[in-house]
């Protein structure tokens, strides 16, 4: 099964999911730039129904950190 | 799917579009300029441009909050992009320090003499936001029971780009606010996105920005529909006028009758701007006249039907024959029924043909006709577009009377005036709009802005002439366009051309004869007539020749050269012509040639 977190990155970022993994960040990835990344908060809240602060937002600097922060809130990927 | 899916499947696809190198030239260019962040504005336009079918829209950004060099500059905001479109979104409080109100209204008022620049500037499509109201952290912390000064300016700034857009030629508006008011703050607003990205705006809210954008720059272009087709029971009215009789139909100022009465208001309303409105019902004609004679809670009358077809023939066949009486394409066509099978039977045979089915749910028919009436989005519509369809009405009243008559008979018997002068400033944006739509009638096909009108009949040594032709069945409104540039001891005839609309009345001859009056007036002994020919204004090869010029000598196929002395052109006898005296051009007169 594919990790929707994942897919979901992969989608945003505009790269094959398989190129990602939880240490993926804007210093792997060439397409996560600015608006890559506000693209990313969007599609995470819509994706999970979660509110992320500007503070997790500014945080979210791998995949991994993004799962960490959404799992605070319950949402478990 | 979600809102939110679907807006983000729609950038991903604007995203894919713009990374391919694609070899052809692009359908629109669009430059974008905002004082906060469009990025996502940009994927949503682009999305939507692909959606409704557009092979390569382009867009291009300027730099962030770069609105004054956007209009000092243009191509060089748009790093030489030419762009056919400009959008300038802007909020009062991103122009100055909002803390100083004072120095806000300088930049808004630096703003809107920048946007005339440019409009002088850049010959495209001008699309100006409406600024938002100002939502700047400070509003209300000192101050809140009456509108503070930012408040009140932007109450001013609404109103000065209204008229600012409503005065510039091709200049339209977009309005975040009303964005706003439909889905409410809470969803359109993000201050998080304000203060992480300077995007102030959700993605819903930006979504449906970007819809008003792609509105205006799909209407610059597209054929617009000219003809509306509606069935009548249960689409005019509530129930079965055969059945119901008139006394039974729903149709009245209370349910279930008032969503059909507000459908034949919007009906109405695009009558008046000149749509063309026909039945087409399977019914007993004489029910549905006595429907529209009789009943009181009518809105359209029997004189905005300019067709009707009703028999029990099948739709598709009434649609053609409806297109060749209005001489329209089937293309330029919508079709209007509450039925499903008649909307099948129109949609298989006859695919050119916009189909709406009306909702069952009655409360749905005006909002549902609403959205639908994209397809008669047009930018600017002239006084001509709002007579349209009394004109076509004349037309065919003129027709059964010359098949009763010979030709003299008839030219005699229309009683035609040619009304000629000098464009008043209210006749530019029709006499652009013939400048640039006129192919066959057109002696030079030269195309002019609406700014190069103005200047030139500013220009002393260029006349401009405009003539508006009716006859006894009506107006055919402004439809010919003469202009005259004095050249030493020459008048030459830059553009002159005439709507089809008068062809055969002699119209061109009163209209090339007051400019050689005028000529002669000037003490100029000749004049000059050009005619460059195009694969489509073969029908005035032969215009100067007639009217007495010579061929001159320097002439070449492609650029051919009349010269004539100033001495009068003959008039017909079946025209009235009013002018204003040649000498003078401001005295009134009229003169009816023997």
């Amino acid at each position: 099964m594919t990790d929707r977190l994942i897919a979901l990155f992969a989608e945003e970022l505009d790269v094959d999911a398989s190129t990602l993994s939880d240490s993926s960040s804007p210093d792997t990835v060439e397409t996560w730039d600015s608006l890559a990344a506000m693209r990313l908060v969007a599609a995470l809240e819509s994706e999970f129904s979660v509110r992320l602060t500007t503070r997790e937002a500014m945080k979210m600097r791998t995949i991994g950190i993004a799962r960490a922060v959404l799992a605070e809130k319950n949402v478990k990927v | 799917m979600s809102e939110a899916s679907r807006n983000r499947l729609l950038s991903r696809r604007w995203r894919a579009h713009a990374k391919q190198a694609v070899n052809v030239a692009p359908d629109v260019t669009i430059g974008m300029a905002g004082s906060f962040t469009l990025d996502s504005l940009m994927e949503y336009v682009g999305g939507q441009l692909l959606d409704a079918g557009m092979g390569n829209p382009k867009l291009v950004a300027a730099d962030y909050n770069q609105l004054m060099t956007v209009c000092q500059d243009p191509e060089g905001a748009f790093r030489g992009a030419q762009p056919n479109v400009i959008v300038i979104l802007w909020r009062l409080e991103d122009l100055a320090d909002a803390t100083k109100p004072q120095l806000v209204q300088a930049a808004l008022e630096m703003l809107l003499a920048g946007v005339r620049t440019l409009r002088a500037r850049f010959a495209g499509t001008i699309v100006l936001g409406l600024p938002p109201r100002p939502r700047s952290p400070f509003e209300g912390v000192a101050q809140f029971s009456r509108p503070s000064l930012l408040q009140s300016l932007w109450y001013q700034a609404l109103s000065a780009v209204a008229v600012l857009a409503s005065e510039l030629a091709d200049t339209h508006t977009v309005d975040i606010e009303a964005e706003l008011a439909r889905i409410g703050n809470f969803a359109g607003l993000d201050s998080r996105k304000d203060y992480l990205y300077r995007q102030p705006y959700s993605e819903a809210l930006l979504f449906g920005l970007a819809e008003q954008i792609v509105r205006i720059c799909l209407a610059r272009t597209a054929a617009a529909r000219k003809c509306i087709v509606v069935d009548c029971d249960n689409t005019l009215w509530g129930g079965i006028i055969g059945e119901d009789g008139v006394g039974g139909i729903e149709l009245s100022d209370d349910y279930p009758g008032r969503p059909f009465r507000d459908f034949q208001r919007q009906l109405k309303a695009l009558r008046d701007t000149g749509i063309f409105l026909a039945l087409c019902s399977k019914n007993n004609p004489a029910d549905v006249e006595e429907v529209f004679a009789s009943h009181s809670a009518m809105v359209l009358s029997w004189d905005d039907v300019s067709v009707a077809k009703i028999n029990w023939q099948p739709k598709s066949d009434n649609i053609r024959e409806i297109a060749a009486e209005l001489n329209i394409g089937l293309d330029a066509i919508v079709f209007i029924d509450d039925n499903a099978f008649e909307i099948e039977e129109v949609r298989t045979h006859l695919p050119e043909v916009l189909c709406l089915q009306l909702p069952e749910e009655l409360a749905d028919i005006p909002a549902s006709f609403q959205s639908f009436c994209r397809a008669f989005d047009r930018l600017d519509l002239t006084e001509d577009d709002h007579r349209r369809v009394d004109m076509q009405r004349a037309e065919v009243q003129r027709k059964d009377l010359h098949q009763k008559l010979t030709d003299g008979e008839f030219l005699q018997s229309l009683d035609l005036v040619v009304d000629i002068r000098e464009p008043a400033a209210a006749d530019y944006a029709r006499i652009t709009q013939l400048i640039n739509k006129t192919n066959q009638f057109n002696v030079t096909t030269r195309r002019y802005g609406l700014e190069d009108v103005a200047g030139m009949v500013q220009d002393r040594r260029t006349h401009v002439y405009c003539a508006s032709v009716s006859d006894r069945f009506g107006d055919y409104g402004l439809v010919g366009v003469a202009i005259v540039r004095d050249d030493g001891n020459a008048a030459v005839f830059d553009t002159f051309l005439m709507s089809c609309r008068v062809l055969g009345r002699g119209v061109e001859t009163a209209l090339l004869a007051y400019g050689v009056e005028c000529a002669a007036s000037r003490g100029v002994h000749f004049v000059v007539g050009q005619y460059l020919p195009t694969r489509k204004n073969g029908m005035v090869e032969h215009l100067f020749t007639r009217h007495g010029f010579d061929k001159d000598e320097a002439s070449s196929d492609q650029n051919q050269i009349f010269v004539r002395e100033t001495y009068p052109i003959q008039i017909p006898p079946y025209l009235t012509v009013r002018r204003p005296l040649a000498a003078t051009a401001s005295a009134e007169t009229s003169e009816t040639a023997a």
